[in-house]
């Protein structure tokens, strides 16, 4: 095994953790941007979009600032359930999970705006409600939009570096996923020449995720 | 270091010294690119080495300008403090912040301590690495972890954190920063002159003030 075996596998499982937390707010953020109107929509849209735009390690300071061990909820986690979030793989997983859903949503927005309303209109006179509707109509129709924002934010997630750093540190074998132990090796003497199987794993995985992805929207 | 160039500029009329801060790493490879620097001042004599082996700094006139030391701070929030090196083996000290050992010189310095003390294997999985020296005391200062591992100066002259003890004089390192004259350098004998002013009495009194210990400290 290569010495970078734990750092990709540590990235894989973090990456694949913050799609799970994004999904259920990717879909209801999607489908609510894509079907309703509702006063503040650009309030919420601009929200949602934000982490996008906003430096991540400032979203890093936000999350310490609330989930750290004296931050607003962090400390509360912790006297309740004694739980620590902040510089454990937990706070990797949540950094990445904020920086990646903008992506998760406008991919599931888009492909719910794509289905055809009347044939959601068609389950309603079936009197199915609400849920039945997009349970049975929406979600089997948008289904590959669903699939390809996850495998968006699944590559954007393996890549987050600012928010995690600050978040959850650079920990070996807890939050140094790929892009930090990038970061960790370009900053030792010599240690550029260790570097190339992570360069090849993260571009590698990035560049499937998104032409997994591609195909997924092109399929539709 | 912007007093000592202030003062520096004061008694030289004309010049401006510019400053550029980050860490060594970083420094060394933009000299390596070439960037237009006449002093490279480190606080790891393996980056100083590193570029003198490759030509980039004079490795003949590398000048030691202040020494530091190892301590152990804890956050004045908490009951307890530490007050002896195995007192880091108890779990309420857990995490211990520190400059991340794989390539900060403070968590270098730390490791060679531990290690030295026979501590090593039992501390080193409840260590936090952090991005530099700085960053681990902001750790600490912060609460995300009781205790960690400083340089003295830092931990004196702050006060969101309490200077629990120092590492015994037989673990302290040789922490030692150096300055030396970048070969590629347009000002090399202002260059020098500028070194002569860091070991000088009044460079070495200035660093005093920032509570580093002098250059000639044993």
């Amino acid at each position: 095994m290569n010495e970078f075996a734990p750092v990709i596998l540590l990235s894989i499982n973090v990456a694949i953790t913050a799609v799970i937390l994004d999904a259920p707010f990717a879909i209801f953020f999607g489908w609510l941007l894509a079907r309703k109107n509702f006063p503040g929509k650009s309030f919420v849209n601009t929200l949602l979009t934000a982490p996008l735009v906003i430096p991540p390690v400032v979203t890093g300071y936000f999350l310490l600032v609330v989930l750290g061990r004296r931050g607003v909820i962090g400390a509360w986690l912790e006297s309740t359930f004694g739980l620590t979030l902040a510089f454990t793989w937990k706070a990797a997983a949540i950094a990445s999970a904020v920086i990646a859903l903008p992506l998760f949503v406008r991919a599931v927005q888009v492909a719910i705006a794509g289905v055809d309303m009347k044939l959601e209109d068609a389950g309603r006179v079936l009197r199915q409600n609400e849920w039945q509707v997009f349970r049975r109509i929406t979600l089997p129709l948008a289904w590959h939009g669903f699939v390809a924002g996850a495998l968006l934010a699944f590559a954007r997630a393996l890549g987050e570096f600012g928010a995690t750093i600050i978040f959850a540190g650079n920990i070996p074998g807890a939050t140094q996923t790929i892009p930090l132990a990038i970061f960790s090796l370009i900053n030792q003497p010599g240690g550029e020449r260790r570097l190339w199987p992570l360069l090849i794993a993260s571009t590698a995985l990035a560049f499937a995720a998104v032409l997994v992805s591609e195909w997924m929207i092109r399929k539709r | 270091m912007k007093e000592i160039a202030a003062q520096f500029d004061s008694l030289h009329p004309g010049n401006t010294s510019r400053l550029n801060f980050a860490a060594s790493s970083i420094l060394a490879r933009q000299i390596e690119e070439h960037a237009p620097a006449d002093v490279f001042i480190s606080a790891s004599p393996e980056w100083t080495a590193y570029l003198a082996r490759r030509g980039f700094v004079d490795s003949t006139a590398v000048v030691v300008i202040a020494q530091n030391l190892l301590v152990v701070i804890s956050d004045p929030r908490n009951q307890s403090r530490p007050s002896q090196l195995d007192d880091l083996l108890l779990p309420e000290y857990w995490p211990i912040a520190v400059g991340d050992p794989s390539h900060v010189p403070l968590g270098k310095y730390a490791q060679a301590s531990l290690m030295k003390a026979g501590l090593w294997e039992k501390i080193a999985p409840h260590l936090l690495p952090a991005m530099d020296a700085d960053a681990a005391v902001a750790i600490v200062e912060r609460g995300e972890a009781p205790t960690g591992i400083a340089y003295h100066n830092e931990a004196v002259d702050n006060p969101h954190v309490l200077l629990a003890f120092e590492f015994p004089d037989s673990l302290q390192p040789d922490i030692q920063y150096t300055a030396a004259v970048v070969t590629n350098s347009g000002n090399k004998e202002k260059a020098e002159v500028f070194l002569n002013f860091l070991i000088s009495s009044e460079g070495q009194a200035i660093l005093r003030d920032h509570h580093f210990l002098p250059a000639a400290y044993e």
